[in-house]
């Protein structure tokens, strides 16, 4: 892993293991299906058991879909935090987005008659809550941004809200019923299973939005790699670059985030191991390759709790991507430890 | 577009609307090189800072060929100066030629790196500055000196008339000052390009500047040849410290008996 991959390699590796973890993912679950199954079932509805069918595409499809998007927003927004703050510990959670999202989450939860108020779904409602919770961060902080004006100050502040938010969800968590309190606790293990089909689009669209404005300023990014004033002195600007990219990784964190719950690690680890592997920290290569690294661990972890019964997703990928950071700062010698510096 | 590529016009730089010196005209010439000199605190790094456009004057104007250059979008003054920071960057993961490339930032579409001729331009800096050699070296891997060629290597590719080094040379042994500040003259005097440079230095920027610009410790200021800083007594009286003289032979602070 630590030799160098040429680009081109990793990116079949990436696709290979994308495919093969989709299939598998696809075929695991209480009903095992074989791969002719997933095949038929997808690609010739009409032939295949339509039990098949209806596992596969009502609850199998949604869910390994919402994986692979998360992975791909909390990969990339990981990789853009930790340029933008040069800071190697930097993930999609730095600035307290997530904990924006859980607070917003927390209100609807924990809040008796809050969602019944509301009149629609409690689960529709959670969605809007945890969104609206994370975009009222954003606002924040880029506010914050426009009258500060430096980065670490910027970071400081998201830590700051962040614990904020987790205060004010103790205190709701105090005053919850015990029903109310198993809801949230399980939406605060995340889960991949939660989106139903007709939501997809709605989860995909403020990733999607987000995503393009993050790779439509990778010249920007690695103008950054070498500090905000020299990245200015190159014709940057640096605030308003800043704003757009705090933006970006809102929408994708904070979508995510709202249907999925908060997930640890796949956006601080995946672009490590990007760098590691390509030995670059390029945007051009970062990105493209966090998104899709970013779904295949998505995938890994879904798969592994599935074939666990009660294991919670967040425990998954703690477990992988806490001794992935270590590995990779351990193994390489300097430029691990560079890789954002 | 007209006037010299670098002109202020009563410029007062300093911190937060309080000046720090007196007003400043200057008029370095293109293809010659301006060693910005005086104690700590006299407002060389400042005044650097304030003709980069990364802090607003206090007061005056500072022109790039008659264009006020605070007023100027980020794109359009990055074409016109190029700027080398005192502290070597940390890049992360990246080769030399990457960090070469970036200068090409400026002139190239916002979302895409490609633009034509860029790799020309690229490959005559790094032949410049004599990198070609490190150019698919990892930039961390580099010596310091190495590191400030690449850098100014960036800094050419930029293809900006005006050229800002903040203390060039301050962490590279005796060699590769020499080597660096050769580089500096030879490019300049050959590109036709306006090149200030902050140094604590003394002795290699009076050796090698064309110009020297002593910020003096009572706000006042010098603008002219090296031999003239040190022969009225400009550099003495900018350094004076008690139980130091200046030697203005041998260009050099001597403890006095």
């Amino acid at each position: 892993m630590f030799a160098r991959m040429r680009p081109a390699a990793a990116l079949v590796a990436a696709l290979l293991a994308l495919l093969s973890l989709l299939m598998l993912h696809l075929g695991t679950g209480p009903v095992e299906l074989s791969g002719r199954d997933v095949l038929g079932a997808l690609f010739a509805p009409g032939d295949t058991d339509p039990a098949a069918v209806a596992v596969l595409r009502g609850v199998r499809l949604p869910s390994a879909l919402s994986a692979m998007l998360a992975g791909v927003a909390l990969a990339c927004s990981g990789a853009v935090m930790q340029t933008l703050f040069a800071n190697p510990l930097a993930g999609p959670g730095v600035l307290g987005v997530t904990s924006g999202a859980g607070l917003g989450a927390a209100l609807v939860l924990l809040v008796p008659g809050m969602a019944r108020a509301v009149g629609v779904g409690t689960d529709a409602v959670l969605v809007l809550a945890a969104f609206a919770g994370a975009l009222a961060v954003l606002g924040a902080i880029v506010a914050a941004d426009h009258r500060l004006g430096d980065a670490p100050t910027l970071l400081i502040l998201g830590l700051m809200v962040g614990h904020l938010s987790g205060a004010l969800i103790s205190v709701l968590e105090a005053a919850a019923g015990e029903r109310a309190l198993r809801g949230f606790v399980l939406w605060g293990m995340g889960s991949f299973a939660a989106v139903g089909m007709d939501r997809i689009p709605w989860l995909g669209l403020p990733i999607a939005a987000g995503l393009a404005l993050a790779l439509t300023r990778m010249p920007a990014l690695d103008a950054l790699l070498l500090g905000e004033d020299y990245a200015r002195s190159m014709g940057v600007g640096v605030r308003r670059t800043r704003t757009r990219l705090l933006v970006a990784t809102g929408l994708m964190a904070g979508a995510t985030t709202a249907f999925c719950g908060p997930i640890a690690f796949i956006g601080l680890a995946t672009p490590h191991l990007v760098r590691a592997a390509l030995r670059t920290a390029h945007h051009h290569l970062v990105l493209p390759g966090s998104a899709l690294l970013g779904a295949v661990l998505a995938l890994a972890c879904d798969i592994l709790v599935r074939r666990i019964d009660g294991l919670p997703l967040n425990a998954v990928t703690s477990l992988i991507g806490a001794p992935v950071v270590v590995w990779v700062l351990w193994s390489g010698r300097r430029w691990a430890r560079m890789t954002s510096g | 577009m007209s006037g010299p590529q670098l002109h202020t016009e009563a410029l007062v730089v300093g911190h937060g609307g309080r000046p720090l010196r007196a007003a400043l005209d200057l008029r370095p010439d293109p293809g010659t090189v301006t060693a910005l000199l005086g104690n700590n605190g006299s407002g060389k790094t400042t005044l650097l800072r304030t003709l980069a456009g990364m802090l607003a004057p206090v007061a005056g104007r500072v022109l790039l060929e008659g264009d006020d250059l605070h007023g100027m979008a980020e794109r359009a003054r990055a074409r016109r100066v190029a700027v080398v920071l005192a502290q070597r960057p940390r890049t992360g993961l990246m080769r030399a030629e990457h960090v070469v490339r970036l200068g090409r930032l400026p002139w190239g579409a916002r979302w895409s790196r490609t633009e034509a001729g860029q790799d020309d331009k690229v490959r005559w800096a790094l032949a410049q500055t004599r990198t070609a050699h490190l150019a698919h070296r990892m930039f961390h891997e580099l010596s310091d000196g190495e590191a400030q060629r690449v850098l100014i290597a960036r800094a050419l590719a930029q293809d900006a008339p005006v050229m800002l080094l903040d203390e060039p040379t301050a962490f590279l042994d005796v060699s590769q000052r020499a080597v660096l500040m050769r580089l500096l003259a030879t490019t300049a005097r050959q590109q036709g390009l306006t090149v200030l440079l902050a140094t604590h230095d003394l002795q290699q920027a009076l050796d090698t500047a064309d110009r020297a610009l002593v910020l003096g410790p009572d706000g006042t200021h010098f603008h002219g040849t090296p031999d003239e800083a040190v022969r009225n007594g400009t550099i003495a009286a900018a350094f004076a410290v008690d139980g130091l003289r200046f030697d203005p032979m041998q260009r050099v602070f001597r403890a006095t008996e």
